[in-house]
């Protein structure tokens, strides 16, 4: 039983095996997902948020938060009571319904979407066979979700940025599928446990230094998931000049809290990915049989990190450059991103026939 | 049968990209703006009909608040017309100090300008850095006459106080600092890719469109004529100092566009340093103003007075009848005028590109309503 729980829900097998009796399948899963939210994302999502404030002040030449314990830590907290406590406007609608559920929904999404990802040899709520692909949805979906919640807004810049955000979902989305190909090829599965095991310890031995096509398609996926994530430079439909907050314009209280949380969390939810899929995601170079299942704490430690250097890439690119007009986004993806994403697949493939599979980093 | 459908949206009165309460109308069909109406008057304090109760001397600290980024030039344009109309002539040093302080505020506006060009495209940081080296003008300011932002420095017949030692060894030492880091912000912006094309071709304003809408400054140098009050008519002591005037030259596409605005203030913030230099080198010993009656009349007549502000020529019409106060003061402002473009610059650009045009013109909301 345990065995097919494992194949399930790494997590769920994982916690079993701390009781000694039998506990229902079912009451695990549950379990597993309240200590994957609570403990294994929520942290770091808070930390995210800590990083953006204190990263951003930093390169801007302000101080940041500093009035509250642990250098401005508990900002992130001070922020989430206030917003919990002030008043929740709604306005009269059509459809309130979509208004009120819409963010809760992308959140949801993403939620699974993490939940999906393994951030340790068996800390992933689902092992899912085609991992890549349900991911991929989850994005897509996270977006309709966030239309739903702009568009039934109902006030002017709000529905314009709900149309911003089907232009970011048809500019995105075909990079993103197409730079998420070259994994699956070195890996021979869309499996996330897969790919991660092809993978080594060593940054040689992760997929993105694999070969010269994989290096070009990371750099695909991760100005791809920007244009997802909505951030500077292609933060069109929150850009508070051109559409006055867009999204979040209607949101007030705790459903502008949010809003935040969906932004720091597609932060998170795209650095991981591109962890898991190039750069090795929980593997570690160290040896850590003797751990037991202490091993996926380190483990989750070192995708942590990992996922914590490409939000800090990210924090500094958002403070530094302009933004692109969403013509040149859509430009810069369908001449630049797409082809050299196709040409890659391209390259990857000959190459894995040409190698019979061996990377750069075997020639070593 | 569909009718095609516009959808009219207020950029303003509050708006992130409106700097003061200011409106304007845009139609636009999906993100295309068919058409564009500035509104004004949000910020209408009627100072020109508080001039008519005020004493000559009394009326100086409204003249800050028409252009709160500039408040110099408008203390001087209101000086200079009433020194014309008294025949009052104030002292050398009084004319090198008033340029200094102009070309010092001049840099602080321009600085501010672009800062917020880049933060209206999403360059937030670059904002920040402009309001570091903007502090540091504030900081000479507070020096000078002990005020940060309304200045009420400059006074009928002369300055309100002598410059000293230390301000003038701060001012040198600022200058020397600015001059490299003008290089920061062209690495930092008007060599950026993104940057470029984002202001390149956008908000094309020919020279003929700009001299028959009356637009004056930093708009009508990019467009590609070289019209400077300072050169043209000059004023204080800028015909003894050398200095050029900038003009777009169409850089990244087209003369007039957006980036060629942004370049003549980069320019024009390095003319002015060196400007501050020579009028410090030269500066002469005396006196720095003339003793007015205690009840100062202007006689009677009118005089017409015009500045190079940093937004373009600032005038000012005054009317005396001989009284204690004036019968009527004017003012021209350069933002008022630059409305006047929108019809026609505000139409077939994209919603992102109203924002671009509107930080590119450098709109003062208090200067159009006064």
């Amino acid at each position: 039983m345990n065995a097919d729980l494992n194949a399930i829900s790494p997590l769920a097998a994982y916690l079993g095996s701390f009781f000694s009796a039998t506990i229902p399948g079912w009451v695990l899963v549950s379990l597993a997902v309240f200590v994957h939210g609570f403990l294994l994302t929520l942290p770091p999502i808070v930390a995210i948020g800590f990083m953006d404030r204190k990263f951003g002040a930093d390169i801007q030449m302000r101080i940041g938060p500093n009035r509250v314990p642990l250098y401005g830590f508990f900002q992130v907290i001070a922020d989430a009571i206030k917003l919990l406590f002030k008043e929740n406007l709604e306005p009269v609608l059509q459809e309130r319904f979509l208004f009120r559920w819409g963010i809760p929904a992308a959140i949801v999404v993403m939620f699974a979407a993490v939940g999906s990802i393994p951030m340790s040899q068996s800390w992933a709520i689902s092992n899912l066979e085609s991992g890549l692909v349900a991911v991929l949805t989850a994005l897509g979906v996270s977006n309709l979700c966030i239309f739903w919640a702009a568009y039934s807004a109902e006030s002017q810049w709000s529905v314009l940025s709900s149309f911003r955000i089907i232009g970011t979902l048809v500019t995105y989305i075909i990079p993103v599928a197409v730079a998420l190909v070259p994994p699956v090829l070195v890996a021979g599965s869309p499996n996330f446990d897969q790919i991660v095991r092809v993978q080594g310890g060593m940054p040689w031995n992760w997929i993105v230094l694999h070969n010269p096509g994989t290096l070009l398609s990371f750099l695909c996926l991760f100005f791809g998931l920007s244009i997802w994530q909505g951030r500077t430079p292609f933060d069109h439909h929150d850009s508070l000049v051109e559409v006055a907050g867009g999204v979040s314009s209607e949101f007030s209280g705790l459903r502008h809290g949010f809003v935040s949380i969906l932004k720091t969390l597609s932060m998170f939810l795209s650095c991981a990915l591109i962890v898991t899929t190039y750069l090795g995601g929980w593997r570690t170079p160290l040896n850590l049989e003797s751990f037991g299942r202490a091993a996926n704490l380190v483990e989750w430690l070192f995708f942590i990190t990992k996922v914590f250097f490409l939000v800090f890439l990210s924090i500094w690119i958002r403070w530094s450059l302009p933004r692109m007009r969403i013509d040149q986004m859509i430009k810069l993806s369908w001449r630049c991103l797409v082809p050299v994403g196709l040409f890659s697949i391209f390259f990857v493939a000959v190459w894995m026939v040409i190698f019979n599979g061996r990377g750069l980093g075997d020639f070593l | 049968m569909a009718e095609a459908r516009t959808l009219r949206l207020n950029i303003g009165p509050h708006h992130s990209a409106a700097i003061g309460p200011f409106r304007v109308s845009v139609e636009t069909d999906g993100e295309v703006v068919l058409t564009a109406r500035p509104d004004v008057g949000y910020l209408h304090r009627g100072i020109e009909k508080i001039a008519e109760r005020m004493t000559w001397t009394g009326f100086m600290p409204y003249t800050d608040r028409i252009d709160y980024l500039a408040s110099i030039h408008c203390n001087l344009v209101y000086a200079l017309a009433v020194e014309s109309l008294s025949e009052i002539k104030a002292p050398e040093r009084a004319q090198y100090i008033r340029v200094i302080a102009g070309e010092l505020n001049r840099i602080a506006s321009h600085l501010m300008s672009i800062g917020t060009l880049a933060h209206h495209l999403g360059a937030e940081s670059a904002l920040l850095y402009a309001l570091r080296d903007r502090e540091k003008v504030n900081n000479l300011f507070e020096i000078l006459c002990g005020a940060r932002l309304t200045y009420n420095y400059v006074r009928i017949g002369g300055v309100f106080a002598d410059v000293t030692e230390g301000f003038i060894e701060k001012a040198y030492e600022f200058i020397d600092y600015l001059v490299p880091k003008l290089k920061e912000y062209n690495d930092l912006l008007s060599n950026n890719q993104i940057f470029v094309g984002r202001l390149a071709e956008v908000g094309v304003v020919s020279a003929s469109e700009a001299v028959s809408c009356g637009v004056t400054g930093p708009i009508v140098r990019g467009s590609g004529l070289k019209y400077d009050v300072r050169k043209v008519f000059p004023y204080c002591v800028y015909h003894k100092l050398e200095f050029d005037v900038p003009v777009g030259k169409g850089e990244a596409g087209k003369t007039g566009d957006a980036f060629d605005r942004h370049m003549v203030r980069i320019r024009e913030i390095e003319q002015s340093a060196s400007l501050i230099k020579q009028a410090l080198d030269d500066l002469p010993a005396g006196d720095y103003q003339t003793t007015l009656p205690r009840i100062f009349k202007a006689p009677q007549g009118e005089a017409y007075a015009s500045v190079e502000s940093p937004r373009g020529t600032l005038s000012v019409y005054i009317s005396s009848q001989g009284e204690k106060h004036p019968f009527r003061v004017k003012f021209r402002t350069p933002s008022f005028s630059v409305l006047n473009l929108f019809p026609a610059i505000l139409k077939d650009v994209p919603i992102s590109d109203v924002t671009t045009i509107l930080g590119s013109f450098d709109i003062m909301a208090s200067e159009v309503d006064r």
